[in-house]
């Protein structure tokens, strides 16, 4: 069962819930900015209970038509990026806000509600994500990733992943090599 | 428990992790870049298991030596991020060879295969984390955030905290406003 909750957008908020949840003994499996896994359903006694527990930690329980709108803008963020062979060629605003017949103002400022970015940087964060993941794979050059990922230029590409990870990717891509010495190692 | 593995670089990364915790029937609280907590320490013969099947997808898990180097090292970087002084000194590198009692370039490499970035953006990351913090749980000015925690000026942390999250040092100052008003139950 998952949950969302609003205003969790700090390390302390991460570990406010987490004593949160061993205190009323709720089991979970994953735990992160703005989202919480349990694994098994909780009683609506019990679930009552988190709830007023975190609204005293300023916290907030989302209920389901918002905490439902922000698992389907990941999942599209997620499949846009990482599922597809190419990016969307119009901007991610209106893709977004098309493919959930939504306002983008609306869904924008629920999502920084609640996971303390917004949706572009997410985007960007996913997107060097891919990148990294291209460049220790090895089978694209980075002029080809970067067309790939909808940017600009090799420049552009390099000046964000630089600002996301402090590495540039010619440097990244030093890692490929020591991981592929690893496994001739074994 | 902690482990840490090398390697892991993307969110595919870490399905692949979780699906092999889950095939292993592993509990896990938390996976994230280059490490895995577990809720309950796990015997030799599970940590062996997981291994195998951590290098057959092609990552590496940290042993034991390193682990503890890492796990050192990281809450050393916490504890001068959230120390409720003023962050030791602008070069972090002296200050962290000296409480590791080693050089910390000698870490360089072992950090960098594990959470995928350098160490000097990971304290980034942290400050900007704090400053959330700061936003919204104390009653303190920018400018002294900006002290405690090191930049240069007001526009430099403006500047960092949008590249890193996005939004604007007042959007969060308004989230703290419009979180007193929740009403509780």
């Amino acid at each position: 069962m998952l949950l969302h909750i609003k205003y969790m957008v700090s390390l302390r908020c991460i570990l406010m819930v987490q004593e949160t949840l061993n205190n009323l003994g709720i089991a979970y499996s994953d735990l992160e900015l703005g989202r919480v896994e349990i694994t098994d359903d909780l009683p609506k006694e019990q679930y009552d209970q988190l709830k007023l527990n975190l609204s005293k930690m300023k916290l907030e329980l989302l209920d389901d038509t918002r905490h439902i709108l922000i698992e389907k803008v990941k999942i599209i963020i997620i499949e846009m990026i990482h599922h597809s062979d190419k990016l969307p060629i119009i901007n991610f605003s209106a893709y977004i806000s098309e493919k959930l017949n939504i306002d983008y103002a609306y869904i924008s400022n629920t999502f920084s509600e609640v996971k303390g970015i917004t949706i572009q940087q997410y985007i960007i964060n996913h997107k060097i994500e891919l990148a990294k993941e291209l460049l220790i794979y090895d089978e694209l050059s980075i002029k080809e990733i970067a067309y790939k990922l909808n940017y600009s230029s090799v420049a552009h590409l390099s000046n964000q992943f630089k600002k996301v990870t402090g590495f540039t990717p010619k440097e990244f891509k030093q890692f490929r090599r020591n991981r592929r010495t690893a496994h001739e190692n074994l | 428990m902690i482990l840490y593995i090398k390697y892991m670089v993307s969110l595919r990364c870490r399905t692949m992790v979780k699906t092999e915790l889950k095939e292993l029937d592993l509990q896990y609280t938390a996976v994230d870049v280059g490490s895995i907590e577990m809720p309950k320490v796990i015997n030799q013969k599970k940590l062996a298991e997981l291994e195998e099947s951590l290098v057959k997808s092609g990552f590496e898990l940290l042993d034991q030596k390193n682990t503890i180097l890492l796990d050192k090292l990281i809450k050393l970087i916490y504890d001068i991020v959230y120390s409720p002084n003023e962050m030791p000194e602008k070069d972090y590198q002296n200050y962290l060879s000296e409480k590791m009692g080693m050089d910390i370039k000698a870490l360089t490499t072992l950090f960098t295969e594990v959470k995928c970035m350098t160490i000097k953006q990971f304290i980034h990351i942290y400050k900007m984390e704090r400053v959330k913090e700061f936003l919204l749980y104390d009653e303190i000015t920018i400018k002294e955030i900006v002290v405690k925690l090191n930049f240069k000026s007001v526009a430099m942390l403006t500047a960092d905290f949008k590249k890193v999250t996005g939004l604007s040092l007042s959007f969060f100052r308004q989230l703290k406003k419009k979180r007193a008003i929740l009403p509780a139950l």
